[in-house]
């Protein structure tokens, strides 16, 4: 009965859980995409403004699939539209163009997350929230 | 992986752990090693919402939150990320759960949440109101779409990340053992390893 009726049972539960139990369900969700909303922020200030290797500049570039080098907007676009089609001789061009690999990976990050975050700006949308 | 630099870590103490973990054939896997050598760019903040994402409490359970996973991650065709969560969901929701998703034997309420982050996933430009009233007309309530929504941020994410920087598992072994130590501890990592 106390695990599946929703009850507390206050004799054996810390009151944390008693009160965690009393809120409601909907509550309880509304809680949490507040945090997921807050730690998705954190991530993308983080990968965009954070420190790095690369300038802020071409981070936020990236994440919008723009950068000023031809072959690195090449590889970013694939990133964002296939990256499953990208090979080792893509990687290895970029290391062959003077790329290191924190400047590889910082990019690809912050083109991948501009692919994750299109999404989520999106699908929010449609429900009337802003992401 | 295509950074050797990002294989070991950078600290000796996180270089000792991937080590340790090889040695106990369950390997450190891909996106934890990524996650080592700029933990204050990636690792934390990405694993910070991976945890809270996929593991504790829900709309949805564990098993459907790992079936969202693999669903996107199929969609990218990312057969890194799908190996590792439809696992997970595997052992969560049944062998079979991928087979009864596709054929519309499994829960309509998770079928449709899932049908629509797919749909996200593949064109988000092609998504519409009516995709979302399909989902509400399935007994999915926004505030649970919404977090299935999250998972399509996290894997159309770590997808394009694991696919462009050539992550993959050293065995089927490893990759098992690493499923399972996702399943039951979550998406964290010792906090000395992301200082």
């Amino acid at each position: 009965m106390w695990a599946g009726g929703g009850l507390a049972c206050p004799l054996t539960r810390p009151r944390a859980i008693n009160d965690a139990v009393r809120m409601s369900r909907r509550g309880v969700v509304a809680d949490r995409l507040e945090r997921l909303r807050d730690e998705a922020t954190r991530l993308v200030e983080a990968v965009l403004d954070g420190e790095g290797a690369t300038s802020v500049h071409a981070r936020h570039a990236a994440f919008a699939g723009r950068a000023d080098d031809p072959v690195v907007a090449r590889y970013l676009d694939v990133v964002r539209s296939h990256a499953d089609r990208l090979t080792d001789e893509d990687v290895e061009s970029l290391h062959a163009a003077g790329l290191d690999d924190d400047t590889i990976f910082e990019l690809t990050v912050a083109a991948a997350l501009g692919a994750g975050v299109k999404r989520l700006q999106v699908g929010l949308s449609l429900l009337g929230r802003e992401p | 992986m295509r950074l050797p630099t990002y294989e070991w870590g950078i600290r000796r103490s996180q270089r000792a752990f991937v080590r340790l973990t090889r040695a106990l054939g369950a390997e450190l896997d891909d996106v934890g090693r990524a996650s080592l050598r700029r933990p204050d760019f990636f690792g934390k903040p990405f694993l910070g919402i991976g945890h809270l994402l996929l593991r504790g409490p829900s709309a949805w359970s564990v098993g459907e939150r790992e079936l969202f996973a693999a669903v996107v991650s199929r969609t990218n065709s990312c057969q890194f990320c799908v190996a590792t969560h439809g696992e997970i969901a595997a052992k969560e929701l049944g062998r079979d759960v991928m087979l009864r998703l596709d054929e519309g034997t499994f829960s309509p309420r998770a079928a449709a949440a899932a049908a629509f982050i797919e749909a996200l996933t593949r064109d988000p430009n092609c998504v519409s109101a009516a995709d979302v009233e399909r989902v509400r007309a399935a007994g999915v309530q926004d505030d649970a779409l919404a977090e299935a929504i999250y998972v399509a941020l996290f894997f159309n994410t770590i997808n394009r990340v694991a696919d462009a920087l050539g992550f993959e598992h050293r065995s089927d072994r490893d990759r098992r053992w690493g499923a399972e130590v996702l399943r039951r501890r979550g998406y964290r990592l010792p906090g000395f390893l992301l200082r």
